[in-house]
């Protein structure tokens, strides 16, 4: 029994940090609609400033603290006005949600580059000593947690609903147009939540710093853990964030405590899964709901971009043509890398017919991955398999993985399918770990054949590359086929508007269903070649950080483009083996790169690149011939 | 009181409103009628500050505020009820009255406050039994009345009003042009924009017709019922709309004793 109870004790400890986070997510969602992932960095961000500022500097721990919560939420108050006020006018409500993940990556890159990625830890506020009330023990920590808690709930209640500015704040989450016209300042507003979240998130990460070790990427998991909490509970309410995050933490420590902490994970989304399934709007639903399915006319997303006609088809001609000639010139550890960027294109090739061309996101494309690497993995090595059936086994798996999820979620969009994706993500993260028996768990599986058909065997780089290429030019001309018949109209017509393209008499979820798939599959060919590339297998390649990697490579390459991810791609996986020492900056850089791309590329690289090319073509074709007026047709 | 002179704005590099001129003067009801997209949303939004304007000016009692951002202009005393109430739905009908004063919040003590909220409720009784209801549950008539006290709240100088009868019922309709003419009564003065011609020419002191975004006609309320160009165009009288003409010319009979008694009565 006493056992139970400090369990529990130390579920409430916990769950008050889940709720402080789903606090500042649920504040952040209410005056913006939108989901600011990148809230969790910021508590790591303060935790570790707080030890630097103790331990490096000697400042007395209590001073410590407030100066890190005042530096985090000064540094969340700048990126915020230079990111997200920005970002709000520009672009669509899942890109923002994005832009906040591109946030997330950018400040943990920071992070690691300053800190490193060894674990930080700090003593107690007040001494070592439990308090013992009532016979149970309870950590002196644990009643500045649940205090500071209390009082953060306490003071935004008070000001969102007994001050004007809480008026005002709550007048720009309900009607951002009206606000202005009653002279509320609406930019000031959303900067304003955005630097309460970072002070929210920094207060937590400063109190809960001796209880739990730091690390760089401790971020991610808050933010993770934040948004079940405030799912489970209900992003417009308060009371319901707090009690999620509560119940949360309650919840996870039992179950680590007397099941397993594998178990736990896998439990905590799950239900968050049933959560969404079952009350998309969480256990508090208000009264009147928000519409996630419109979006404003200034923030629709841009068309997709072409070359044109026969000028695609050139152009792709010589593009293959150097990528054929290629493996001759470059050097072997070149070579190796260029491989991979082919292995992981194809992964965001599904990803861009899913994302780019059906306009659904998904944030668990890793998890696919994962499916295709493992299956592939264990069969060859322990179940003598060859490589090719292996391969497919892993495809069939995630296809009907793809579709069981697809069915589960066709009813969420936007926000609430990210969610569910991540949440599969995360799952078949808990399980490579966690299965150890199959999967080898985090030291992963070695010893796996390189990828053979017959008695072929794909074994050094260079046939490695061929075989890649030809997959690749196979799977983006099946696709353009694809996307310049109906099938690829339809999804365009999803992408821009699911209800009108319902009422055209377009099967909305088989096409998302068919998307997913096609994205799916790719996913999980990408993840069985990976493997048998490296002949080893480990979680963390394939986890959900590589789920964010596929998709920051899709956005800097072009969405909607096919083949414009390649520069993607290419940029990330490349440049660190170009530039060594430059290595350690590459998750800064995928961060800066996403959030920069979104924010003044929205076309990508490709997107712009064939932009331009388009206008000078189309200039000098207009010298020649003052009057084209050729029907523009459309190619790759 | 206001003068708008030479005003060009539009979206982009589009103008959707061309060189227009126009005047309201104190304690009247000037009316803006048109046809749908003739121009009168771009005029009132570009009053508002939400579109900017390419040329020309805007006064407010001899001051200019087209460089102004909407916040200003609302502190400088022009208020916009915007087209479809745009109410907030999950705030109480309180709250949005508070934020209908929420330039002048750190003038305005919460006593003060409240006070302005009976003076100007004063107008809208049914408004006083819903005051701790989200807004969103209030009828649409109901909504369109909380939208025109949350402008009334900032005690503004000119309000301008955006289509307030656009998706009533009729018999609603009437309710609000006759709570317009009660509000210009006590010297409030308005801008009407309006596609319900005849109603707002009723009610109207002057009025301006703008077609293609510019103003082609402008008289006084009586002048432009009686004259014949408008009586066409904006009023109906072709065999399509003989039904909605009847419709209309029946609210306006309908109106039109309700206004008189309420002139004998105050």
């Amino acid at each position: 029994m006493n056992e139970a109870i400090q369990i529990a004790i130390g579920g409430v400890l916990l769950g008050s940090i889940y709720a402080m986070l789903a606090l500042g997510f649920s504040l952040v969602y209410r005056i913006t609609g939108v989901i600011n992932l990148s809230q969790g960095a910021f508590c790591v961000l303060a935790a570790l400033t707080m030890y630097s500022l103790n331990v490096t500097f000697g400042m007395p721990l209590f001073f410590a603290a407030l100066a890190a919560i005042a530096f985090t939420t000064a540094i969340g108050i700048l990126i915020g006005a230079f990111t997200f006020v920005p970002g709000m006018t520009r672009l669509s409500n899942s890109n923002i949600l994005m832009l906040t993940l591109g946030l997330l990556t950018m400040i943990n890159g920071v992070m690691l580059l300053i800190w490193g990625s060894q674990p930080y830890s700090l003593p107690p506020f007040s001494g070592e000593a439990p308090v013992v009330l009532f016979g149970i023990r309870v950590p002196t920590q644990g009643l500045w947690i649940v205090g500071t808690t209390l009082v953060l709930i306490l003071c935004l209640w008070l000001i969102l609903f007994r001050t004007n500015l809480g008026k005002a704040l709550r007048a720009c989450a309900e009607n951002p147009a009206a606000a202005r016209l009653m002279g509320i300042d609406v930019k000031r507003m959303t900067l304003l939540s955005f630097g309460m979240s970072a002070l929210i998130g920094a207060i937590g990460g400063v109190v809960v710093c001796p209880i739990i070790s730091i690390e760089f990427v401790t971020g991610q998991e808050f933010t993770i853990s934040g948004f079940i909490a405030v799912t489970i509970g209900g992003l417009q309410s308060f009371g319901g964030a707090i009690l999620g995050g509560l119940a949360l933490g309650v919840l996870t420590q039992m179950t680590a405590g007397y099941v397993s902490s594998m178990f736990s994970n896998g439990l905590a989304l799950g239900l968050l899964l049933i959560m969404l399934l079952w009350r998309p709007n969480g256990l508090f639903a208000p009264a009147l709901r928000k519409r996630e399915d419109v979006r404003e006319a200034a923030r629709v997303q841009v068309g997709i971009v072409r070359l044109q006609g026969r000028q695609g088809w050139i152009l792709a001609a010589i593009a293959l043509l150097i990528a054929i000639l290629v493996p001759h010139i470059v050097s072997y550890g070149m070579l190796s890398s260029l491989v991979i960027t082919g292995i992981l294109f194809l992964a965001v090739i599904g990803l861009d017919v899913l994302m780019g061309w059906a306009g659904q996101i998904n944030l668990g494309q890793a998890g696919f991955m994962a499916i295709g690497g493992y299956s592939a993995a264990i069969l060859v090595t322990r179940y003598d398999w060859t490589p090719i059936p292996s391969t497919l086994f892993g495809m069939a798996l995630s296809l009907l993985c793809a579709i069981v999820l697809s069915l589960v979620v066709m009813r969420l969009r936007g926000l609430y399918l990210a969610l569910a994706t991540l949440a599969f993500g995360l799952m078949i993260d808990s399980m490579t770990v966690g299965l150890t028996e199959f999967t080898g768990g985090p030291s992963g599986i070695v010893g796996i054949p390189s990828f053979a058909i017959g008695s072929y065997v794909f074994a050094t780089p260079t046939q490695m590359y061929y075989f890649v290429l030809a997959l690749i030019v196979t799977i983006v001309l099946l696709l353009i086929g694809a996307m310049r018949s109906s099938f690829g109209r339809a999804l365009q017509a999803v992408r821009t508007d699911q209800m009108a393209a319902a009422a055209l008499g377009i099967n909305v979820p088989v096409h998302k269903m068919a998307a997913f798939a096609i994205s799916a599959l790719l996913g999980s060919l990408s993840g069985s070649l990976y493997a048998f590339f490296f002949h080893y297998l480990s979680p963390e390649m394939v986890g959900s950080v590589r789920s964010f990697e596929l998709v920051a490579m899709l956005i800097i390459g072009g969405e909607g483009t096919l083949v414009g991810s390649v520069l993607g791609v290419a940029l990330l996986t490349l440049l660190p083996t170009i530039f060594q020492p430059l290595a350690a900056f590459k998750t800064f850089a995928e961060g800066v790169l996403l959030v920069f791309s979104f924010l003044y590329m929205p076309q990508g690289l490709f997107g712009t690149a064939v932009i331009r090319f388009n206008r000078w073509t189309h200039q000098a074709a207009s010298r020649i011939t003052p009057s084209v007026s050729a029907v523009n047709r459309g190619s790759v | 009181m206001l003068v708008i002179k030479n005003l060009t704005a539009g979206y982009g590099a589009f103008p959707a409103i061309h060189g227009i001129s126009l005047k309201v003067t104190a304690g009247q009801i000037v009316a803006l009628i048109g046809a749908n997209g003739a121009g009168k949303s771009t005029l009132v939004r570009a009053l508002s500050g939400t579109v900017t304007a390419m040329s020309g000016t805007i006064e407010l009692g001899g001051k200019v505020i087209d460089g102004l951002t909407s916040g200003e202009r609302v502190s400088a005393g022009i208020v916009q009820v915007p087209e479809g109430r745009q109410v907030f739905p999950g705030l109480t009908v309180a709250e949005n009255l508070f934020l209908g004063a929420y330039v002048h919040r750190k003038r305005l003590s919460h006593n003060d406050l409240q006070q302005r909220i009976q003076e100007t409720c004063s107008s809208f009784p049914v408004l006083f039994e819903r005051m701790s209801t989200p807004a969103g549950n209030l009828s649409g008539g109901q909504q369109q009345m909380l939208a025109i006290a949350r402008g009334l709240m900032s005690q503004p100088r000119l309000l301008v009003l955006d289509e307030p009868s656009l998706g009533l019922s009729p018999s609603l309709v009437t309710e609000i042009f006759r709570l317009i003419a009660s509000l210009r009564k006590k010297g409030q003065s308005i801008l009407l924009s309006e596609q319900n011609a005849r109603l707002s020419l009723a009610v109207a002191d002057w009025a301006y017709v703008i077609e293609n975004g510019s103003i082609v006609l402008e008289g006084t309320g009586a002048e432009l019922l009686a004259c014949p160009d408008i009586a066409a165009r904006y009023l109906g009288g072709g065999v399509k709309e003989h039904t909605s003409e009847s419709r209309r010319a029946k609210l306006t009979s309908q109106l039109l004793p309700l206004l008189a008694r309420d002139a004998r009565q105050s």
